[in-house]
């Protein structure tokens, strides 16, 4: 995969044919900007605009990063948004109880860890389709959420320094919120581990024709295992930084998060079915969805009308990928 | 040939034995804690909350069975709620109306099929964003997200709370009626052997001649029917439309119940039968649970009763189920 790259990027003719789709959805994304530019000249490329945006994404920049190296290995993840909330409300919980911030984080997403774990142990070792295995997950955690929350949303008691773990930090005049930097250094890193590691390329031959990739030798139960463990380590991640964005932990928090990363990452190109996919195209697609989610809000679109546009933006999105896909041939 | 479904089917029946061993020894366990469970009360209430699962659940059955997914029942549930109730209140007959949201439901699963065959999108992909726009326009025609309560549209209430022989509520001959007609369906046309066959192979069956596009077409026409009627229902039942409630959660609630029904989620393996057991026996545990313990448990047990359980009930009965499947071998022809 790499190598094939590499040697088209060698020879200087052609790019790859993820480079192609990559370059067109970037090119989508930076016309989607134009538009917003015309529309809104003052306020839409401004740092405050430029902000909203980010942080809007951040949840589904770092939790699609790891649920697309699982849709590349052929599997879905629909636990994603429980994982979150349960986590979300342990970590409420633990902070109320006198554990340190720092300590309970750890310790919430350890519990994200270990449902991914499971999740992800069982769907290979016992060969199981992932779909139903990550619902009866996203009904475990969902269910654990909802009880250890008693159905409510936690904020009294909650010390005040949970709001360190997303707080804002000024460099010079301009304020970065630390979820935006958690989002650019954990895209960072699997963009390094989808084009570097050996990981993701036996990722890519299992999605591809897991048979063959058991054949030749790859341990399908532990590459597996791994995605899924990163991604239910970064739904909670995910859904510590939103109780303490908010200081409030709420069973319901997080909602839609499983269809929204699959929608981004499908929008950049990823392959539902498996075998294909780039981290960076699903940053580019998690990008337009929130770029027109802003300008959509700019124009007053009202949420569920925004809903109705997700949809169709999503079916032309495929549309599109596929259209490439078809054209090129590498 | 004629062995490997004979062995397919028989797997099948015995399948659909076992589930309803299981669905008897827990009615009989709620009854002897309770015996209050087997009241006419409660069988009304059970068959009243779960219709729109079960009608739906045996149309769901048929498209897994060939080898597809329809998430865009919830959708299409909230958005004909609100379409009836919508035309209701502009004045339209309200039985005329049931009439017009039907026909509605059998459009969506044009454009559903439409989306999957004609422009190759997989049905995962397809459906979900048929369930964000169908979603999102039942809160567009209600013009927000308050629901509709009018008097007008209340007129349909009455088949919810008509009483046949006493004490037996509609639901039930409604439940029943609408089960025969899907048996019919599955045994005795085509329907049932070609989903089978399309979901076994899809290839093999393309080859064999038979059209593929028009089953598909048939399949998810009636799974959005059943489910726009479904919507219908719950206005009946309800008595109010409201975009936020009615037809949440319904997709994987329906799926999870196919799931312990004994359908295979890649295609191939399936029967009505097994899938009303499924939702009847999930609807038996969450209604019975609580029920059948008495006010004196001790503290540390409390949670045993809160209504919050349910989802972890359903995950644990589905995780069963996966593995009783794993262990007695089934659907590895198929993996």
């Amino acid at each position: 995969m790499t190598e094939r790259n590499n040697a088209a990027r060698r020879s200087g003719l052609k790019l790859s044919a993820n480079g192609v789709q990559n370059l067109v959805m970037f090119g989508i994304l930076i016309a989607i900007w134009i538009a917003g530019f015309i529309m809104y000249p003052k306020t839409f490329v401004t740092w405050d605009s430029i902000r909203t945006i980010l942080v809007a994404s951040t949840s589904v920049i770092i939790t699609a990063s790891a649920v697309t190296l699982v849709l590349i290995s052929g599997n879905l993840d629909l636990s994603v948004a429980g994982v979150g909330a349960m986590s979300g409300v342990l970590f409420g919980l633990f902070t109320i109880a006198g554990i340190p911030v720092w300590m309970a984080a750890i310790l919430a997403i350890l519990c994200g860890a270990a449902s991914g774990f499971l999740n992800g142990f069982i769907i290979s070792r016992f060969n199981q389709p992932s779909f139903i295995i990550s619902l009866v997950f996203k009904y475990f955690t969902g269910g654990i959420a909802l009880i250890a929350s008693n159905g409510l949303s936690i904020a009294a008691g909650m010390p005040g320094n949970v709001k360190d773990i997303a707080q804002t930090v000024f460099i010079g005049e301009m304020g970065i919120p630390l979820p935006v930097v958690y989002a650019i250094v954990i895209a960072l890193i699997f963009l390094f581990i989808q084009n570097k590691t050996v990981f993701a390329s036996q990722a890519y031959a299992i999605g591809s024709n897991i048979k063959t990739a058991r054949f030749s030798g790859i341990s399908t139960v532990k590459v597996i295992t791994a995605a899924f463990t990163f991604s239910g380590i970064l739904a909670a991640f995910s859904g510590v930084i939103i109780v303490s964005r908010f200081s409030v932990a709420d069973c319901s928090m997080l909602p839609g998060l499983e269809t929204d990363c699959i929608i981004a990452a499908v929008l950049g190109g990823t392959d539902i079915n498996g075998g294909r996919g780039t981290v960076l195209g699903m940053i580019i697609g998690a990008l337009i969805l929130f770029t027109l989610t802003q300008i959509m809000n700019l124009l007053g679109v009202k949420i569920y009308d925004q809903q109705i546009i997700k949809g169709i933006v999503l079916i032309l999105g495929i549309l599109v990928n596929d259209t490439i896909r078809n054209k090129i041939r590498v | 040939m004629k062995n490997i479904t004979g062995r397919r089917l028989n797997s099948t029946a015995r399948y659909n034995i076992v589930l309803f061993i299981v669905l008897m020894f827990f009615v009989g366990l709620f009854t002897f804690a309770n015996p209050d469970f087997l009241s006419w009360y409660n069988i009304n209430l059970l068959f009243r909350q779960n219709l729109p699962n079960i009608i739906i659940a045996c149309a769901m059955m048929f498209v897994i069975t060939s080898g597809a997914i329809d998430l865009s029942v919830g959708g299409v549930m909230a958005l004909s709620a609100i379409t009836y109730a919508a035309i209701c209140v502009a004045g339209v007959d309200p039985w005329l109306a049931v009439a017009i949201v039907a026909f509605m439901g059998i459009l969506i699963g044009v454009i559903n099929t439409v989306i999957i065959e004609v422009l190759q999108i997989p049905a995962f992909m397809a459906t979900i964003a048929g369930w964000l726009i169908y979603g999102g326009l039942a809160f567009t025609v209600c013009g927000g997200p308050n629901p509709i309560s009018k008097p007008a549209m209340q007129v349909i209430t009455v088949i919810d709370n008509i009483k046949i022989f006493g004490s037996i509520r509609l639901a039930i001959p409604i439940v029943i009626l609408i089960v025969l007609i899907f048996l019919f369906l599955e045994k005795k046309t085509v329907l049932g052997k070609y989903s089978i066959a399309i979901g076994g192979n899809f290839n093999a069956a393309y080859y064999s001649g038979i059209n593929v596009k028009k089953m598909r077409l048939v399949l998810f026409i009636l799974c959005s029917l059943m489910a726009a009627l479904s919507g219908v229902w719950q206005v009946a039942r309800l008595s109010t439309a409201d975009p936020r409630c009615i037809g949440l959660g319904v997709e994987f609630a329906v799926l999870s119940a196919c799931i312990v029904g004994g359908v295979n989620i890649k295609g191939g393996q399936g029967s009505v039968l097994g899938v009303v057991m499924g939702v009847l026996l999930l609807a038996v545990l969450i209604l019975g649970i609580p029920m059948s313990w008495k006010s004196d448990i001790p503290d540390f047990l409390r949670w045993v009763k809160s209504p919050y359980l349910t989802q972890v009930l359903i995950g644990t009965v589905m995780l069963i189920v996966v593995f009783i499947n794993y262990l007695a071998g089934r659907g590895k022809n198929y993996d």
